[in-house]
């Protein structure tokens, strides 16, 4: 089942055009993964799926971007709706300094529409927070300020924090390009274990992380799609010699 | 040889020279520097503290006969009306002016109140006190506090918005860009989650914008004229603390003088006083946003 | 929380598919032996349709090796296993094929008049090199070095008896029906000496994942000093 699918995105900065007719899809319940060479839009096209390209000054997108066969471009749907169904975690940790790891967790709940009981907020702050793996660590200094963690914690926060608000698709945007490897390696087990219940799409630009981690695979050059497949295929047989030497390392 | 020592090794010869030359020279400077300020700020505690009492605190200035037994009361409560007016006026708007500049203003709009804030800036204050007068106090027919807080609007907003638009600035990006990945709409991310983590920064603008306040004397001059009694109807005239040292130090009376020296004394302490906190609060913000 | 967790169940999973192939391998042997040594049709047909379990492992092996390197980029005693792993397989699968061999002579062979002497010599054949092959996949699942180095000398009895049997056969020089068995159980014979080298070569290889270090123990061309 198709969860997100890209019909003919185009994207601009200002009137450098960044993205060239890309089309993919990520199905329900797997793990997309991005690599390509630094520049080749990867990062931008992540952003266009949960409409945080336009609000850069001067960004402009074209195409469609169906989420549940719905194009989240159109006039009528609120970006804000879209941001809470399609989650992101960023490359560097960012949790909001003025607050403890608690109201952190459950700042999309507490800040958004809804009201909660404490106790509300504390049951979906642990569910959030152990699903994100961090729960046994942090549960007896909830009250801490959220930026007094380690690296590896504060993206482990970041990602219950975008947890919390239950959102369908969860994408991440080389999420641990600014952790150590042992950091690295627990958030490639997470996607492990939250893509039972999320589609995730990964941006990455450590190939290793994408064999070891995603089922299907897009290879981006320029701004354009050359392969898209399933990841054994792109790093046993790829069918482009561009995606073949970029994952042998010969260019990139 | 002593090429390839140099290369590594510690410092020596012509360079050593030039190293200690510079240092004396810098070192000297702030010596320079330090003994300004601390020959101000002794000589000012020095003449000043003698004329702190209690009548000084309490009482309004005495008759000609016994004007040691006078205090200047009457200044410090119209010192606090008279800011406190600015205050309750400037800071809510240079806030709102600092958000708009740094969350939302990117075209010529914002770049003309840019504009108008640093020509503010650096207006001399007089000028601030001629237009309030010529403006407010003409058309009420009357000298006011309420004049007088507004000279020191003109004055305390363009501080507030610019020093509150740079700490907002100062907060990185990234944590707007969190905050809107989870759906939240913009005013709640700039209210929930810029604003706070920018707390200390912005009340550090703050508090720069009052220090200025307290010690301005020629628009206070102009538009509150200054009292020897107590008032606290805003529409009224009222005295202020530098207004009255002004005023008191033209006297030919020695006792005043005292008095005078007493009011400058409380002003530098404010001042300092509110220039340190604000120093510190900035080196706490800094560390937060590390 | 385990890091890699998934990596490391597959490479265990691995493991366990190539003891279990080892099992089919012995079991084969075992059957195609007994089919000569008792006579029974049955069993030799079974091994032969039992091939196709062991291939269809051996396929899959090497699908998942070929993904796991591609993949999970292993290093280290990882790297080595999966290593031992792709080279047991081809053996365990050649070891089948021996099988599949000498079952397939006993089909040829079973209306004619068998040697008791050389029958026996089969028969204590197929015991030894099953035997080489359990030491070996032991070897492989405990990691055990000591029953590596085993294996070198448990292959010399073996090649002893390749040899008898020639010897044995030429003894039926006179009869062409006796001769005609003897040169085809000949011809088992050494398809079990095959499997015993195999099974020196499965033990090279869990000997390399241990160690570190790569040591032929039977080299055709040179004596290899232990």
């Amino acid at each position: 089942m198709r969860k997100v699918e890209v019909v003919d995105l185009n994207a601009w900065f200002g009137a450098n055009q960044v993205l060239h007719s890309v089309t993919m899809t990520a199905a329900q319940g797997s793990v997309t993964a991005i690599i390509g060479p630094s520049g080749c839009g990867k990062s931008t096209l992540i952003r266009c799926l949960n409409r945080m390209h336009e609000e850069i000054r001067g960004a402009r997108v074209e195409g469609k971007v169906l989420f549940d066969g719905i194009d989240i471009y159109s006039p009528e749907v609120d970006p804000a709706a879209v941001r809470r169904k399609i989650g992101m975690v960023f490359q560097r940790p960012n949790p909001f300094p003025s607050m403890s790891v608690l109201d952190n967790t459950i700042a999309g709940l507490k800040l958004g529409d809804g009201r909660m009981s404490k106790k509300e907020g504390l049951e979906k702050a642990e569910r959030a927070l152990r699903a994100a793996g961090l729960w046994d660590e942090v549960k007896d200094a909830l009250g801490r300020p959220g930026a007094r963690l380690s690296g590896g914690q504060q993206q482990r926060l970041c990602i219950a924090r975008a947890l919390a608000v239950e959102p369908e698709v969860l994408l991440l945007d080389e999420p641990a390009s600014a952790l150590d490897p042992i950091s690295t390696l627990r958030i490639e087990e997470l996607v492990s274990e939250l893509k039972d219940r999320y589609t995730i799409v990964i941006v990455t630009h450590n190939m290793q992380q994408a064999a070891r981690v995603s089922d299907w695979t897009l290879f981006m050059l320029f701004g354009e799609v050359v392969e898209f497949g399933p990841t054994e295929k792109v790093f046993t047989t790829p069918d482009d010699k561009r995606t073949e030497d970029y994952v042998t390392g010969r260019f990139g | 040889m002593s090429d390839a020592a140099g290369a590594l090794g510690p410092i020596r010869g012509a360079r050593r020279t030039k190293d200690l030359a510079y240092r004396a020279f810098l070192g000297m400077c702030v010596v320079l520097a330090v003994t300004a300020l601390g020959a101000i700020a002794i000589y000012v505690v020095s003449r000043g503290f003698s004329a702190l009492s209690v009548n000084f605190f309490t009482k309004e200035p005495a008759g000609p006969l016994d004007p040691q037994a006078g205090g200047i009361v009457q200044s410090f409560i119209g010192t606090g009306i008279i800011v406190g007016i600015a205050s309750l006026i400037a800071i809510p708007l240079g806030l709102l002016t600092a958000v708009y500049l740094a969350e939302y203003g990117r075209g010529r709009t914002a770049s003309w109140i840019r504009l108008v804030c640093d020509v503010l800036l650096s207006t001399p204050s007089i000028i601030a006190g001629v237009f309030i007068w010529s403006v407010v106090v003409v058309t009420l027919g009357r000298f006011s506090a309420f004049a007088g807080g507004l000279a020191l609007v003109v004055l305390m907003w363009p501080i507030v918005a610019r020093a509150a638009e740079e700490v907002l600035r100062l907060v990185p990006q990234e944590l707007r860009e969190g905050s809107l990945a989870l759906g939240l709409p913009r005013w709640k991310t700039i209210l929930r989650v810029v604003v706070p983590t920018a707390g200390a920064g912005i009340l550090t603008a703050i508090m720069l914008a009052v220090a200025r306040a307290l010690g301005e004397t020629a628009p206070i001059l102009l538009t509150s004229l200054g009292n020897d009694y107590i008032n606290t109807d805003p529409m009224k005239p009222t005295d202020a603390v530098p207004l009255r040292v002004f005023v008191d130090a033209r006297t030919p009376v020695a006792a005043l003088h005292q008095i005078a020296w007493g009011g400058a004394f409380v002003l530098l302490l404010a001042v300092l006083l509110l220039s340190i906190g604000a120093r510190v609060l900035h080196a706490r913000q800094q560390k937060r946003l590390a | 929380m385990t890091v890699r967790k998934s990596f490391h169940d597959e490479l265990d999973s691995l493991q366990q598919e190539i003891l279990e192939m080892g099992e089919l391998a012995e079991t084969a042997v075992r059957d195609s032996v007994g089919a000569i040594t008792r006579g029974n049709e049955d069993a030799a047909l079974h091994v032969i349709e039992g091939d196709d379990e062991i291939d269809r492992r051996y396929l899959d092996i090497e699908q998942r090796t070929l993904w796991t390197l591609a993949l999970q980029t292993p290093v280290a005693a990882d790297l080595r296993l999966v290593s031992a792993i792709i080279h047991a397989s081809l053996h365990l699968e050649r070891i089948g094929d021996q099988a599949v061999n000498i079952a397939k002579l006993y089909l040829l062979t079973k209306d004619l008049a068998p040697s008791d002497a050389m029958r026996a010599q089969i028969s204590e054949m197929g015991d030894l090199v099953v035997q080489m092959v359990r030491t070996a996949m032991e070897a492989f699942a405990k990691r055990d070095l000591e029953l590596c180095v085993k294996l070198p000398k448990m292959d010399d009895p073996v090649d002893r008896l390749n040899r008898a049997t020639h010897l044995e056969a030429l003894k039926l020089a006179d009869d062409p029906a006796a001769l005609d068995w003897g040169l085809h159980m000949n011809l088992a014979a050494r398809a079990l000496e095959r499997v015993g080298d195999n099974a020196v070569d499965i033990a090279e290889q869990v000997s390399f994942l241990i160690t570190g270090e790569f040591r032929e123990f039977t080299d055709a061309s040179h004596e290899v000093v232990p």
